[in-house]
């Protein structure tokens, strides 16, 4: 599976949204600490504070694209579009967002798939071109805590099923 | 490769809400009729409401047996969901003369639990005066938006 990478180095923010060769599988981890770790590591840490929310709309009668990027920008391409007006449910569109927190300078790269599909159990829908940003949201120096910010676009199919979609992915921040 | 104290991972989700389509279907067989008037020298209007009951002013005048008639429209889509209503003016021609018209829609409605309503479209036609004799016909267009 590709997987895309956003990296940072000590306090310098290294933005990429570029597709990258896996260097690392969700499988491949775990939440478990080494316990060699604690002299460089201090804080380890990616928190989920928010889904990956693409809100309400009619069917289309056409193929059709929402795109949210990592901004919290929204657009719509073909028959959506007549919908996007739509009363949206709570909390609205937006990005997906985690909080990483970095200590004792170190850099990491944060690992987040190519490709989600979301189901209502019936029908799937596939959202790709996932872009990230990471925003220092706190700390100075060598302590700092940043929000992870990931958009991504939501390929609609003609005539899709209504209901509630949703499909889970995650996110493995390695640590240099 | 990163060795496992050094990695941390947490779930998101992505999430989307789609519901039905709405539709508008024109009920077969109703029409925005004005009846059957005579003109007069100088005309006047025709008024249809979404009842169907008509009225004339002016010169025009209805006649006996004549029969006005609102239009009907027929909306499907997602159960309980309220939605605008849009219609535009349009005229009336038998081939030699023309008369115009603006109607009368209601401005929004509701889907009943499963998913249906139904609204009828009023109009008023203005009457020159003098118009040839004939049938007239002609169309006008109605859109209907989720809220």
């Amino acid at each position: 599976m590709l997987k895309q990478s956003l990296a940072w180095c000590g306090a310098i923010l290294a933005l990429s949204g570029l597709t990258t060769p896996a260097l690392a599988a969700p499988g491949d981890s775990t939440e478990t600490s080494g316990d060699a770790a604690a002299e460089v590591v201090e804080i380890i840490a990616i928190r989920h504070v928010a889904d990956m929310r693409f809100g309400l709309f009619a069917s289309p009668g056409n193929a059709s694209t929402l795109t949210v990027a990592p901004d919290g920008s929204f657009s719509a391409a073909g028959d959506v579009v007549s919908s996007t007006n739509m009363p949206q449910p709570s909390g609205g569109r937006g990005p997906a967002a985690f909080i990483v927190e970095q200590a004792g300078n170190q850099g990491g790269t944060v690992f987040v798939p190519g490709t989600i599909t979301v189901s209502n159990g019936a029908e799937t829908m596939v959202v790709n071109s996932i872009t990230g940003r990471l925003v220092i949201i706190s700390g100075t120096g060598r302590d700092r805590v940043y929000r992870l910010d990931l958009g991504g676009t939501l390929r609609v199919n003609a005539n899709q099923a209504p209901g509630s979609y949703v499909g889970d992915f995650d996110a493995t921040v390695v640590y240099n | 490769m990163a060795a496992p104290g050094d990695t941390a991972t947490a779930q998101g989700a992505a999430t989307a809400e789609v519901v039905a389509p709405i539709t508008l279907t024109h009920v077969a067989a109703a029409a925005l009729n004005f009846g059957t008037f005579t003109t007069g020298d100088n005309g006047g209007t025709v008024t249809v409401d979404q009842s169907s009951n008509g009225t004339a002013t002016s010169d025009v005048t209805l006649l006996g047996g004549s029969t006005e008639t609102a239009d009907s429209f027929n909306v499907s889509g997602d159960a309980n969901r309220s939605f605008s209503i849009s219609a535009t003016a349009g005229s009336v021609s038998n081939g030699t003369d023309t008369m115009s018209f603006t109607t009368d829609a209601p401005g929004a409605g509701t889907l009943d639990g499963s998913g249906a309503a139904t609204f009828s479209v009023g109009g008023v036609l203005t009457v020159a005066g003098g118009e040839s004799a004939g049938t007239y016909t002609g169309t006008y267009d109605v859109t209907v938006t989720y809220n």
